[in-house]
């Protein structure tokens, strides 16, 4: 039985083309602006998943290989 | 094909001998990208990459083969190695693009109508035996003797 390479499928896999980051809202800086709420959640449970950290990673490298591509 | 492991090869030591039979170093993918960004990062590591991607190997093949190497020296378990995988593949990708090496990222299958070099080699081997031997026939059939003139009585003249 031949050895079979899966890097070609998980890296298809991935994805990241459509990996939507979730953006920080930016929290109003008023004196009255509430701190913190405790009710809310503090991420997207999403982000919390190992391949998601991993597609993040790789937009970043994604990126930069673009922009030394495009010098 | 002839590196296959033969059957019962992984009984032939001690149950937790081996590094990748412990528990691994990293545990979670953050540990392991950690790992192999500042491993893939040094200079050295990037020079040599750039020197093999030249010689055309896949970025498929030397991503499997950097996370293959860490399951067996017990860094990451296999699960790790497998997410972090397309990491790798990014990241010797973008080594290769910083050396402005062409290189093949493996991710295209192989056109069929491409012949390999060692058959063109084999075939020009073969027809080189073959035009040595001609040449050496010719030689061989120099070597038969004319036929001598009959001196007898009888013969004709």
């Amino acid at each position: 039985m031949p050895l079979i390479n899966p890097a070609k499928q998980l890296y298809a896999s991935m994805d990241i083309e459509n990996l939507d980051v979730p953006v920080k809202r930016s929290d109003s800086k008023g004196l009255l602006a509430p701190t913190r709420n405790a009710m809310a959640k503090e991420q997207d449970p999403r982000t919390s998943q190992p391949a998601f950290k991993v597609g993040h990673h790789m937009l970043l490298l994604r990126k930069e290989r673009e922009r030394l591509k495009n010098v | 094909m002839f590196d296959a492991p033969i059957p019962g090869m992984s009984l032939t030591h001690e149950l937790g001998a081996r590094p990748w039979q412990s528990p691994p170093q990293y545990t979670t993918v953050d540990e392991a990208v950690e790992y192999y960004l500042e491993r893939m990062s040094t200079d050295e590591f990037m020079d040599q990459m750039a020197d093999v991607l030249e010689m055309n190997i896949p970025v498929t093949t030397l991503a499997n083969t950097i996370q293959l190497a860490g399951v067996m020296d017990g860094k990451h378990t296999v699960d790790v190695g497998m997410l972090v995988m397309p990491l790798l593949m990014e990241m010797i990708m973008l080594i290769g693009d910083n050396a402005g090496v062409k290189y093949d990222t493996g991710l295209t299958d192989a056109p069929n109508n491409t012949t390999k070099d060692t058959l063109i080699e084999a075939v020009r081997k073969e027809m080189q035996q073959k035009i040595d031997e001609s040449e050496e026939e010719p030689e061989a059939e120099e070597e038969v003797t004319e036929e001598e003139p009959k001196s007898g009585l009888m013969a004709r003249r």
